[in-house]
């Protein structure tokens, strides 16, 4: 191939005028062991172009799984309106259905809920629960007369009260404290 | 369309229109995701395919949408620096380190090139499409698309020659 033909060519090529024939005579050229030094940038970009081209999408379930995606939402699309109310329906109906049984289910447990007599004498048990109840309020009654002496515990902070008044006597006393100034004023002038 | 004709006429262009998300995404999960949401909503339309000259083409428009969705979306750009953290993954069959290199030194080198210009060297360089296939891919004009490319091609040449002649600096 001329080299000065391909110098032709790349300019052509930059400005974005070659045609698909002229590109093609470019990567072959590049292509091949004859590229001198000053177009080795274009041989590297010219065997770029053509390594990517062999690029490829890896994953290997991809078709299958466009297939699959594609058969399930072809085969239903007609169809899929009516299954679509159909089930709207039945939802629907079971929900009601649901809303019915709870509340027949607790309407019929409420008053199923009573307690059992366990006496045969109602007198007898009249008799039994007035012993009880008296029973309960005698022992009652015991503690609250001991909890009498608590309340004398009363009587004796009031005395306690007493106390307080030590306060104001001991604030006199510093008065006392003068005394003892003047005692030592006097032994030191001796 | 049947599924078994999308199976066979559509699904085999799943390698172009991930490559091309991959260029604009520049994260392999996000462009399967995207290639994956395609081709569902190309069956969503499947009754109207017949009407496009070109199924492949309206395919890689849908893409092309998704992808620039995506890249305005928030999460993409935290999911992109997570990615470039990682460093370029090696998914080429190089067989040496050196050419290994330079591979992901040049890819570094496109996809640093705006949106537009990346989407449009890529159709062009790597995919061999014809202006006026880009051009109702893409949604621009003809002219649009020369002017394009051309800067693209420029500034990639330019940053190959600041990358390079680094290196022979070095060297």
């Amino acid at each position: 191939m001329n080299l000065q033909k391909i110098e032709l060519l790349i300019r052509k090529y930059e400005s974005g005028e070659t045609s698909m024939e002229e590109e093609k005579t470019l990567h072959d050229f590049f292509w091949s062991n004859e590229v001198p030094v000053h177009l080795a940038n274009y041989k590297k970009l010219f065997l770029f172009f053509d390594t990517s081209k062999s690029e490829m999408l890896k994953d290997e379930n991809f078709d299958e799984r466009i297939m699959e995606a594609i058969t399930k939402d072809g085969s239903t699309k007609t169809p899929k309106a009516k299954a679509y109310r159909l089930y709207a329906v039945m939802s629907i109906a079971a929900s009601i259905l649901i809303l019915i049984s709870v509340g027949f289910y607790f309407q019929t447990r409420t008053p199923q809920i009573h307690f059992e007599d366990t006496y045969d004498n109602p007198e007898l048990a009249y008799a039994e629960t007035k012993k009880i109840l008296m029973l309960v309020s005698g022992n009652m009654n015991t503690g609250s007369e001991e909890l009498q002496s608590v309340a004398e515990l009363e009587n004796g902070f009031r005395e306690l009260k007493k106390i307080s008044n030590l306060k104001s006597g001991m604030k006199s006393m510093e008065k006392l404290s003068v005394l003892n100034k003047s005692k030592n004023l006097i032994t030191s002038k001796k | 369309m049947t599924a078994e004709t999308f199976q066979i006429e559509v699904l085999p262009v799943k390698h172009k229109l991930f490559r091309f998300a991959n260029r604009l995404l520049c994260n392999t999960e996000n462009a399967e995701d995207i290639v994956q949401e395609t081709f569902l909503r190309l069956w969503s339309k499947r009754e109207k395919l017949s009407e496009y000259r070109s199924i492949e083409a309206f395919a890689m428009t849908i893409t092309k949408n998704l992808c620039l969705d995506k890249l305005k979306s928030k999460k993409h750009k935290s999911d992109q620096l997570t990615e470039r953290n990682q460093g370029t993954t090696m998914d080429t069959p190089y067989k040496y380190t050196e050419q290994a290199d330079t591979f992901n030194k040049v890819k570094e080198i496109i996809n640093s090139l705006p949106e537009q210009q990346r989407m449009i060297i890529h159709l062009r360089d790597v995919e061999g499409y014809e202006f006026e296939e880009m051009a109702e891919m893409l949604e621009l004009s003809v002219n649009t698309i020369r002017v394009n490319l051309s800067r693209a091609r420029k500034k990639t040449r330019g940053k190959m020659l600041k990358a390079y002649n680094y290196e022979f600096a070095k060297n």
